[in-house]
């Protein structure tokens, strides 16, 4: 079954308090979803396979749900966040732990701060693309 | 003469290249206020800023950030510019701008970036790039500074990402101009091993919290 990567370090992503904020930097947009999809998210990211993912959330809301929960995940994979590997062969660390009561999970893009987000860090930049911050006052 | 514009340049040991900022400022023919805003520079940068006639403030905390914030809360003119020490406008890129300010809180233009002459160490392919909010390409008028507040100087990197994403969520409008109104020089690399990790967390605080002004 395949499993999802984050393709870093052109991705970065983090989840605090059930909300996920996924950020391209080649392309200056970022990606928000929240609950039910952070969870499907966080679930990707340590190694479940969207197959389990989907499953698992077939069996704890319903079959449409689960449906849901595998669109999203298809839409990550076609937004370019995360990347679908037959090799991958990891082994998720936990459990997945569905919240309650159910959303439909969405996957909002906003591409407002995309100018700024592509060229900022262009001072002090290494020859792998990431923008390096700057050590000691402005550049 | 009453200045039409006060711009900040903050320096950070950028002395050798201060003076060409100062001397592609002069150029424009424009009546400005300069008001340098050294960042515990070790090099000439006072000497040189005050050669060329500019105010000088010393930043009270390190970076970029901190440094706009003090020069523009020294600025006396009612449209407020940034150029880094670093970097350069081309001719007529304050009068375009000023014109483009018209009925608008900010105004912008392209960026052409160029790489430093006989800088031969590794760095990224320079690009020109149509109309892009940053610092250096962006004039503002005073009003809308006040209504956005300072720039977040806790964040490390994208500080002014946040502060134009502060600019938008207030209902404020930025007018974008197709000529280019600065030159972003390249000219350093810098390797810090971390340094990737941080700028990830920088830019997903900045996201995070633009997502959380839209909402509210």
């Amino acid at each position: 079954m395949p499993r999802l990567t984050l393709p870093s370090p052109k991705v970065v992503a983090e989840v605090i308090d059930g909300e996920a904020i996924v950020l391209d930097l080649r392309a200056g947009t970022y990606f928000a979803t929240e609950g039910v999809g952070s969870v499907a998210w966080s679930a990707a990211v340590d190694g479940h396979s969207s197959e389990e993912i989907a499953a698992s959330a077939s069996a704890f809301y319903g079959e449409t749900e689960g449906a849901d929960v595998a669109a999203l995940l298809d839409g990550f994979v076609a937004a370019g966040l995360l990347v679908a590997s037959e090799a991958d062969d990891r082994t998720a660390s936990e459990p997945i732990t569905w919240p309650m009561p159910y959303a439909t999970p969405v996957l909002e893009k906003h591409d407002d701060l995309q100018d700024m987000m592509q060229l900022d860090p262009i001072h002090d930049t290494d020859a792998s693309g990431w923008p390096m911050p700057a050590p000691s006052g402005p550049q | 003469m009453t200045a039409t514009v006060s711009i900040v340049v903050p320096c950070h040991d950028h002395g050798h290249l201060l003076a060409e900022a100062l001397d592609s400022i002069a150029a424009q023919g424009v009546p400005v206020e300069v008001i340098v805003v050294d960042d515990r520079s070790t090099d000439d940068t006072i000497a040189v800023a005050t050669a060329r006639g500019a105010t000088v403030v010393r930043s009270p905390a390190p970076g970029a950030g901190a440094a706009r914030n003090a020069g523009v809360a020294v600025a006396s003119a009612e449209v407020i510019g940034f150029l880094d020490a670093d970097d350069l406008w081309p001719s007529g890129s304050l009068a375009l701008r000023l014109a483009a300010l018209a009925g608008h809180d900010a105004a912008f233009g392209a960026v052409d970036e160029f790489v430093q002459p006989g800088f031969d160490g590794e760095h990224p392919e320079p690009r020109s790039v149509g109309p892009t909010r940053m610092p250096g390409s962006m004039l503002l008028r005073r009003e809308a500074w006040t209504a956005v507040g300072p720039i977040d100087e806790s964040l490390k990197l994208g500080e002014f990402i946040d502060w134009v994403a502060r600019f938008d969520n207030a209902g404020l409008r930025a007018k974008g101009i197709d000529d280019v109104v600065l030159r972003r020089r390249i000219h350093a690399t810098n390797s810090t091993r971390d340094a990737g990790a941080t700028a990830a967390a920088s830019y997903l605080e900045v996201a995070r919290m633009h997502r959380r002004r839209l909402s509210e």
